[in-house]
């Protein structure tokens, strides 16, 4: 099984979380290639286990290492997810004060898009005043 | 509507009509836009109970349809004017959503006075019967016709 790492990306803010992920992946798929290839060599040590005592010794060699491999995939399989929760909430707090920036500056842009429709002071119309009748009130005054 | 401005400067309201007068918007540099905001009205000095002042709408007079704020000025009284050492009420009007918003209508130079329609001149006549006869100290030499 062959593993052929892909191009890390260039690093910033926003695809951090996605680069620490692929090297998690990688490593991850390289501990996978390891534990096959333990279990091949398994295979062919039982195979071949009566020919020669340096095989027997061998066999016995294996399933420690299989046990310290399998060891070592769990944690760091506990050890990505931990990773990917922590980048993933610190990309979610970076996001949030992008947004709440982009959001001022709209709302500021807005503003300034209304301004001309803002009314800031009224006033009596007298020319365009109308009149209709009413009863004369019966207090003299003044 | 032309509006009688009284010797005193003040606007005249005519004890038996109601006055409408629309409310213009204006924005930062002066120009007309509309506002939704609530506006309330009150009349000031020491003749303000002489003259109530109500908002209401009235249709736009800019033409464009629909209506504009306008307040309704009644007279409460017969005369409050300077005949009877009355007069010279204000009006004030209140955004009541941005109530530091108010406009004095005494900063426009605007008083208002009522005055009793019965007592003031509308038109003219002769009074024949009451005509009085003098002799004319410099008689013309004209022949005529």
């Amino acid at each position: 099984m062959a593993i052929v790492p892909g191009p890390l990306q260039p690093i910033n803010i926003i695809n951090f979380g996605g680069y620490v992920q692929q090297i998690l992946d990688n490593t991850n798929s390289l501990l996978q290639d390891a534990q096959l290839t333990l279990s091949q060599l398994n295979n062919l040590v039982v195979v071949n286990n009566e020919q020669t005592v340096a095989q027997n010794d061998l066999l016995g060699l294996v399933p420690p290492l299989q046990a310290a491999v399998n060891q070592l995939i769990a944690d760091v399989t506990q050890t990505v997810q931990l990773l990917v929760a922590a980048i993933a909430a610190l990309g979610d707090v970076a996001t949030q004060q992008l947004q709440q920036q982009e959001l001022q500056l709209l709302q500021q842009i807005l503003q300034l898009l209304q301004e001309p429709l803002v009314a800031k002071t009224f006033g009596l119309d007298l020319r365009d005043a109308t009149t209709k009748p009413q009863p004369t009130p019966k207090i003299p005054g003044p | 509507m032309a509006w009688q401005i009284l010797a005193d400067g003040n606007y005249a309201v005519a004890n038996n009509n109601t006055y409408t007068i629309p409310i213009q918007f204006h924005n930062a540099s002066g120009g007309l836009v509309t506002d939704p905001d609530t506006l309330a009205a009150a009349t000031t000095g020491a003749h303000a109970a002489s003259m109530s002042a109500t908002m209401t709408t009235t249709p736009d007079p800019s033409g464009g349809g629909g209506t504009v704020p306008a307040v309704m000025l009644a007279a409460l009284v017969i005369e409050s004017d300077a005949g009877n050492g009355g007069g010279g009420i204000g009006l004030t009007i209140t955004d009541t959503t941005n109530p530091s918003v108010v406009e004095d209508s005494a900063s426009m130079g605007v008083l208002f006075d009522i005055v009793n329609p019965a007592l003031v001149a509308t038109g003219l006549s002769l009074d024949i019967p009451g005509v009085v006869v003098a002799a004319n100290p410099s008689p013309p030499t004209a022949a005529g016709p």
